[in-house]
């Protein structure tokens, strides 16, 4: 079943005079429960196909639905509760809240959708001990490793329990042995799980193998 | 969201930078510690006004027609004619006033310390208690209705501490005018405490104004009919004498105190425009330097409005925080100030109300929310692609 649809999307950046096309007239399916890896060179525009999957963005033509609902024309304040509530990201860089410990991190997506704090400790200590991270609980972005901070973004994508987890290069700034443990902790919740689906870029083939289906995008566009 | 995590979320952004936001904070306590110390004089005024009034005396004071109306005793030099006492007389059973009772006003020194009031009333037909009910002598006598034209004097307490004055003293106010102090006032509250009461007649002689007054002063047999008394009068003597009730009084200062409100605010307003550009300056930078950390908090599912509300929360936090610290700053100031002036005036200049407290607040409010709105805006509306820098 397809969770995830993007139709004819094309996204144009305007650039001095001219314009750069970054996707052009895109289709692309993702199917529930599955994991689907992104390859393709840099400037390809993976990050772009990303950004308006998640609904970072907008595409300047087509159109971007999950679960059947169209989030292209969404107005903003719906689309973020709608981010809120079906997907989750992990970013390469982690992106922490810097003033935040661990504990705090996770519960920040939950704490936006208004879980009351004794449940959201619960779910936080919960998914902080799953990812190995439970005597970390207190320890701030700064005070954790590059393999530890990235946990705690897992954690903290996983924390709503969302239908589709994106993950943008997830390993790529962590070393071999490192990103080998985040991988399989990214692939892990999928066991068990037929509904959450997750779509992650990466220039890495070892990473890219581990998925169920494996998209090949350059210069905008879809390979054969 | 609920407020507390907002709160705590907002609290915890402004300790990101906790030197830069204690110093922004500072420049809001100083901001409205001026503004409280500005205003706490015109509090100070108002209030001893308020307490002072009764003690005022009559309840109608009888000035010539176009002297000074800013100035509540009259003229600075005697100018109302004593014979005008006899017309006042006349109408006594027609209006119900009880007594006429003329006076002359002269101030002696200055703010250096050593200033001090001299009224004189006609002891021949008047005691000081009938004009100030709650006077008590703290030593010696008052003057007596056979001394009205001796050279004797009732002293206030604060007035024998600045002219320093005991009893069986001598108060010199001419080369040959002396006036022995017969009586000792008990500290009360007050311009009474810096006056030296003297006998109309004899200062009149002191003074070279014989048959001149610098006001003269009714008390009627209810004081409720003042203002209606006084509208009488002032037909009757159309042109000629002007007649003020206790309430004209008040008036007349509670505007002049209005204007030094209004002056001494527009001065404390330009240290308050300078604080809530600071506080717009760091509210500002602290957007700019978390536009990452906002475009993650877009990213996983956070309106624009959050965004909006922590920026203008932050914000009114700091203004907040540093409203608290001025009023207390304030209260402090006004401390010192009525420290610095407790022995050239016995009233509390400077004092905090409620009313100034709250007002102080609300514009630190103000403040906050003026200088929280650019930075807010900017903050809600950063794309979320372009804060993560991911195209």
């Amino acid at each position: 079943m397809i969770i995830l649809q993007a139709t004819d999307i094309s996204k144009v950046y305007p650039s001095g005079e001219s314009s750069v096309t970054a996707l052009n007239h895109l289709s692309i399916g993702f199917e529930a429960g599955k994991i689907t890896a992104i390859v393709g060179p840099s400037g390809s525009g993976k990050s772009t196909l990303l950004n308006l999957l998640a609904g970072f963005d907008r595409p300047s033509s087509g159109s971007v639905s999950h679960q059947g609902i169209d989030i292209t024309g969404m107005p903003e304040t719906n689309l973020a509760s709608y981010r809120l509530a079906h997907f989750g990201f992990i970013f390469q860089n982690y992106n922490l809240v810097s003033i935040l410990n661990a504990q705090e991190n996770v519960e920040l997506p939950l704490s936006l959708a208004s879980v009351p704090k004794a449940k959201r400790n619960s779910i936080s200590s919960e998914i902080l001990k799953r990812v190995g991270l439970g005597k970390r609980t207190t320890h701030y972005p700064n005070q954790l490793s590059g393999g530890e901070q990235q946990r705690v973004a897992i954690a903290r994508a996983l924390a709503t329990n969302p239908s589709v987890l994106f993950a943008d290069e997830p390993t790529g700034n962590l070393d071999t042995t490192t990103g080998t443990g985040i991988l399989e902790l990214l692939t892990e919740p999928m066991e068990g799980s037929q509904n959450r689906t997750l779509i992650l870029i990466t220039h890495d083939m070892e990473v890219a193998a581990r998925a169920n289906q494996i998209v090949r995008i350059r210069d905008g566009k879809l390979e054969a | 969201m609920n407020f507390a995590d907002l709160s705590n979320l907002a609290l915890r952004g402004l300790m990101r930078r906790p030197v830069r936001t204690f110093l922004t904070i500072l420049g809001i306590v100083v901001a409205v510690a001026s503004m409280v110390v500005f205003l706490s004089l015109g509090e100070g005024f108002r209030r001893a006004l308020g307490d002072q009034i009764g003690n005022i005396g009559p309840d109608i004071q009888i000035q010539l027609a176009g002297s000074d109306s800013s100035s509540v005793f009259g003229s600075p030099i005697p100018d109302v004619p004593v014979e005008n006492v006899a017309r006042f007389e006349t109408l006594k059973t027609e209006l119900g006033i009880r007594q006429v009772i003329p006076y002359l006003l002269t101030a002696r020194g200055n703010f250096s310390g050593s200033g001090y009031v001299i009224l004189a009333y006609p002891f021949e037909n008047t005691k000081l208690t009938d004009v100030y009910p709650n006077m008590k002598l703290s030593a010696g006598r008052w003057v007596l209705p056979t001394e009205a034209n001796e050279k004797v004097a009732v002293v206030g307490a604060q007035a024998a501490k600045t002219a320093k004055l005991g009893l069986g003293d001598e108060l010199r106010l001419s080369r040959t005018d002396r006036y022995k102090v017969v009586g000792l006032l008990e500290k009360g509250e007050g311009f009474t405490d810096s006056a030296i009461f003297l006998p109309f007649q004899s200062l009149s002689k002191t003074l070279a104004v014989q048959g001149k007054a610098t006001g003269i002063a009714l008390k009627l047999n209810d004081a409720s009919d003042a203002r209606a008394v006084a509208n009488d009068l002032n037909k009757r003597f159309e042109g000629e004498l002007k007649a003020q009730t206790q309430g004209d009084v008040v008036q007349v200062l509670d505007r002049a105190i209005a204007i030094g409100d209004a002056f001494r605010f527009g001065i404390s307003l330009i240290a308050l425009i300078v604080g809530g550009l600071a506080v717009a300056n760091t509210v500002m930078m602290g957007v700019y330097e978390r536009t990452k950390e906002f475009g993650v908090i877009r990213a996983i599912g956070a309106k624009p409005s959050f965004v909006f509300q922590l920026v203008v929360w932050e914000s009114l936090l700091m203004a907040l925080l540093g409203g608290v610290g001025g009023i207390f700053v304030g209260w402090l100031g006004t401390l010192a100030v009525n420290f610095a002036v407790r022995d050239l005036i016995s009233v509390e200049i400077a004092q905090i109300t409620f009313r100034l407290a709250g007002l102080a607040i609300g514009v630190a409010t103000v403040l906050g929310l003026l200088s929280g709105l650019l930075p807010a805006r900017t903050a809600s509306r950063l794309v979320i692609t372009q804060a993560l820098g991911r195209n």
